[in-house]
């Protein structure tokens, strides 16, 4: 016998034009939790759907309790009992809770879904994570942390050896995150071997056994976790040293650019003042559900302050009613999902910096691509944007260079004012120190600049002002973000 | 070079060596009986009437949508016409024009209730092509209108040079003017970001309801340019005009390499593929072979080409694929 479980020996993964994995090995012991780590792009993913079959190696075995074994779909993995949950939930909205944890999966009896036991196992499964639910209710009825658990539970449905979890913390509290690692902790006692892929360092010091550290597609590194620091794990994904982004004492205008008064919309948000100045970093913190997106959609007009107030743009009261109007003002909106309203997929790097500016790149009345490519190659320039060409497609682009291009994308329009929800979500860590030089290089020009984030550190590090919201109102406002720590911001928003 | 290499290995660009070679092998086949300037005439004339309104069919699915009311829409353009030239004796081109205008008014009808409504539009089209239909039966109880003026019947029908018809020329008139109009203008660039994501579309300030419902309006513009030109090389209205143009304009679309799920595709390969379909008319017609497959055939090539290009999409597919092959 092994002593692992599951080996992956020497894996390489060629896309057209990108050795994604290059001679990487990973293996895991039984009853183990094995950290997978690496920043974004390093291949962690890619390693992982090799492993469990959406993708073919080009070069490479997995060993499965020391016998070669040949997975060449999801079906083979799970039925070897090798189970992923992905990052993104893809559950069925209108199926029930129940359905979706045995989605492909049924269990059937003479022919037919035994709804009956399906239903009591599902609560059996759920109960595994410490969750009590009805499990016959739409699973688009419940939360997106409950959402990631109802995942998790389809997963363990196939009695797993080996789970493969991608960042099932992203969208927990820190209590749903433990209530999952005292599970994951369960779990392994009973001898389930579990890969554990998350941005969290903390969570991997106190959860995981053993890492592996992967950096550009290549293995850096098999560790302990108990032999080694956070500092030195993200020493070696980074592959240099990184510090971390630190509060920059700036200098702006007190020329207000934007002003809300007592902006309210039902259900969302209450009397909502505030003000940004040409020049400034206001950042916005608040636990998730502060209705901090909520009041930035309407500033933008995606969504109408439905129950009252004004905004006022270099003083005159302006009427917001859709982005079009917001743009016109000179307005741009980087949103926190990135995927879902970011960026448009299919089209190049370049058409999708372009989109809001074509009015600037017209001559004789149409599109001058040739003006269009020298701006777009600038920007690329500018920014550092990591990318085959302007003609390369932004979906194969890493989220971080993604999100430098819509920053880009504003930028080259124009714009005054420029709200970003969550700039750096799911960003590694060198990309987001570029992302936050460049909201102060934005800054640095003019630009009055609004950050919303959930991260403490990227407030107290972005921010020249701080607003903090809790529960749908403004909590309070803090000018000496220097002088400021977490502990402070938090007791503003519970006051 | 490379603009080259890479059109030939898009779907157009198969699609197109596909037609070569079954246009090639025909002729010699049949003992030199395809590149004749009467049958390339004829083909081309044929397929340029579907490619028309494909390519309104094209605007659609690029921005995600389908029309499904092309056919009525163009069967009541060309009965309006006919109406207004035969039986008050309007001028033809002043006929035609307001025809036309018919049809832009019921594209508009079906981008009212897509874009604003938010209606499905697979559904708002096939509610609106049966109406549209049924108007035209309600009006003219199925009877022909025939005694269209010679003048407009040699818009549609007539050859120049011996080989060239005219709504060849007219054909690809359009298609440069849509080729221009969605490579370069605003309009054009946010129909492919509609389609691609409407989200993204949304808060980059596009006014995502307009340009859908002047898409639908184009489709109906375009469908009423062919239903009109159809009764103009009949010189007569039929009740039938357009029946068959649905399947064939998607299926034009497609094997164009336009994307049904939208914000990928282009008129060029429309034209393309309207001309493999008609191709394959005629060579079935030339062999002699049974007019009954010719369906048979379009329906084939079409689900071989979306295979071809869901493989080039999907690398996990085209690995189970390669590996189906290699077992063997």
């Amino acid at each position: 016998m092994s002593e692992f479980v599951i080996e992956m020996k020497g894996v390489t993964k060629i896309f057209p034009g990108v050795k994604a994995l290059d001679n990487v090995d990973l293996s895991v012991k039984p009853g183990e939790i094995h950290a997978l780590l690496g920043e974004n792009g390093a291949g962690k993913s890619t390693l992982m759907n090799c492993l469990v079959g959406q993708y073919t190696m080009d070069e490479g075995q997995i060993q499965m309790d020391g016998k070669p074994l040949k997975i060449s779909s999801a079906q083979e993995a799970n039925a070897n009992h090798i189970v992923i949950v992905p990052q993104e939930l893809n559950l069925l909205p209108d199926a029930s809770i129940a359905e979706n944890i045995f989605l492909g999966n049924e269990r059937v009896k003479g022919g037919k879904i035994n709804w009956k036991e399906a239903e009591r196992e599902a609560a059996k499964l759920l109960k595994v994570l410490d969750l009590e639910l009805d499990v016959t209710q739409k699973v688009k009825t419940l939360s997106a942390a409950y959402q990631q658990l109802v995942s998790i539970a389809r997963a363990l449905a196939y009695s797993p050896r080996v789970l493969v979890l991608d960042e099932p913390t992203a969208v927990l509290t820190s209590k749903e995150a433990d209530s999952l690692f005292k599970s994951m902790q369960r779990l392994k006692a009973e001898g389930t071997s579990m890969i554990f892929i998350t941005h969290h360092l903390d969570e991997v010091m106190s959860q995981a056994d053993r890492a592996t550290i992967m950096r550009d597609g290549q293995l850096v590194m098999v560790t302990e976790i108990k032999d080694i620091t956070k500092e030195e794990i993200v020493t070696n994904m980074a592959g240099k040293k990184v510090a971390e982004s630190q509060h920059v004492n700036r200098t702006y205008s007190d020329e207000i650019f934007f002003k809300a008064e007592n902006l309210s919309r039902d259900g969302e948000f209450q009397n909502v003042s505030f003000d940004v100045k040409k020049g400034e970093i206001l950042a916005v913190a608040g636990l998730v559900g502060a209705g901090r997106t909520e009041v930035f959609k309407s500033v933008f007009g995606i969504t109408r302050p439905n129950a009252g107030g004004k905004m006022l743009i270099e003083g005159k009261e302006v009427n917001i009613s859709d982005p079009g109007v917001a743009i016109k003002y000179g307005m741009g909106y980087v949103s926190e999902e990135r995927r879902h309203d970011g960026i448009t997929p299919g089209m190049s790097v370049m058409e999708n910096m372009i989109l809001p500016s074509f009015d600037q790149l017209k001559s004789h009345g149409l599109i001058n691509y040739k003006k269009a490519a020298d701006l777009t190659d600038k920007y690329i320039d500018r920014f550092r944007i990591k990318t085959p060409g302007r003609d390369a497609l932004i979906k194969n682009l890493s989220g971080g260079n993604q999100q430098k291009v819509i920053v880009a994308r504003w930028m080259a329009k124009g714009i005054k004012m420029l709200i970003m929800d969550e700039p750096t979500r799911g960003i590694d860590v060198n990309a987001k120190a570029e992302i936050h030089a460049l909201c102060r290089e934005l800054a640095d020009n003019g630009v009055a600049v609004v950050v919303i984030s959930s991260e403490m550190e990227e407030v107290l590090a972005l921010g020249d002002r701080v607003m903090i919201m809790h529960q749908g109102r403004v909590k309070g406002f803090i000018d000496d973000v220097e002088l400021t720590t977490e502990e402070d911001v938090l007791q503003l928003a519970f006051k | 070079m490379k603009k080259v290499t890479d059109f030939l290995k898009s779907t157009a660009g198969m699609v197109l060596i596909v037609t070569i070679i079954v246009m090639v092998a025909v002729h010699f086949i049949t003992g030199g009986n395809f590149f004749t300037a009467y049958n390339v005439s004829t083909l081309t004339r044929q397929a340029s009437f579907v490619i028309i309104v494909a390519f309104g069919q094209t605007l659609v699915l690029l921005t995600g949508g389908i029309d499904l009311s092309v056919a009525a829409v163009g069967s009541v353009a060309s009965m309006c016409a006919a109406k207004m030239m035969v039986e008050s004796g309007i001028n033809p081109a002043v006929s035609i024009l307001v025809s036309c205008l018919v049809g832009l008014a019921l594209g508009l009808i079906n981008g009212v209730f897509i874009a604003y409504l938010k209606l499905t539009p697979f559904i708002v089209t096939l509610a609106t092509a049966e109406i549209y239909k049924g108007i035209v039966y309600i009006v003219t109880k199925g009877t022909p209108i025939v005694g269209i003026p010679a003048g407009a019947k040699f818009l549609a029908n007539g050859v120049l040079f011996g080989f060239l018809p005219t709504i060849v020329i007219i054909m690809l008139v359009i298609c440069f003017a849509l080729w221009m109009m969605l490579r370069y203008t605003k309009f054009g660039r946010y129909v492919y970001a509609l389609g691609g994501n409407r989200n993204c579309a949304k808060i980059v300030g596009i006014n995502t309801e307009k340009v859908l419902v002047m898409v639908y309006m184009l489709s109906g513009l375009l469908a009423s340019i062919a239903g009109t030109m159809m009764a103009c090389k009949l010189a007569s209205f039929q009740a039938t005009i357009g029946e068959n143009w649905v399947n064939p304009t998607i299926a034009a679309s497609v094997l164009g390499g336009t994307s049904m799920i939208g914000g990928i595709g282009g008129v060029v390969g429309t034209v393309i593929g309207g001309l493999l379909q008609q191709t394959v008319s005629t060579a079935i017609t030339l062999l002699r072979v049974s007019s009954y497959w010719e369906t048979v055939v379009t329906g084939g090539v079409v689900l071989i080409a979306v295979t071809i290009d869901a493989l080039k999409e999907n690398s996990a597919m085209r690995d189970k694929v390669g590996r189906l092959f290699k077992k063997k």
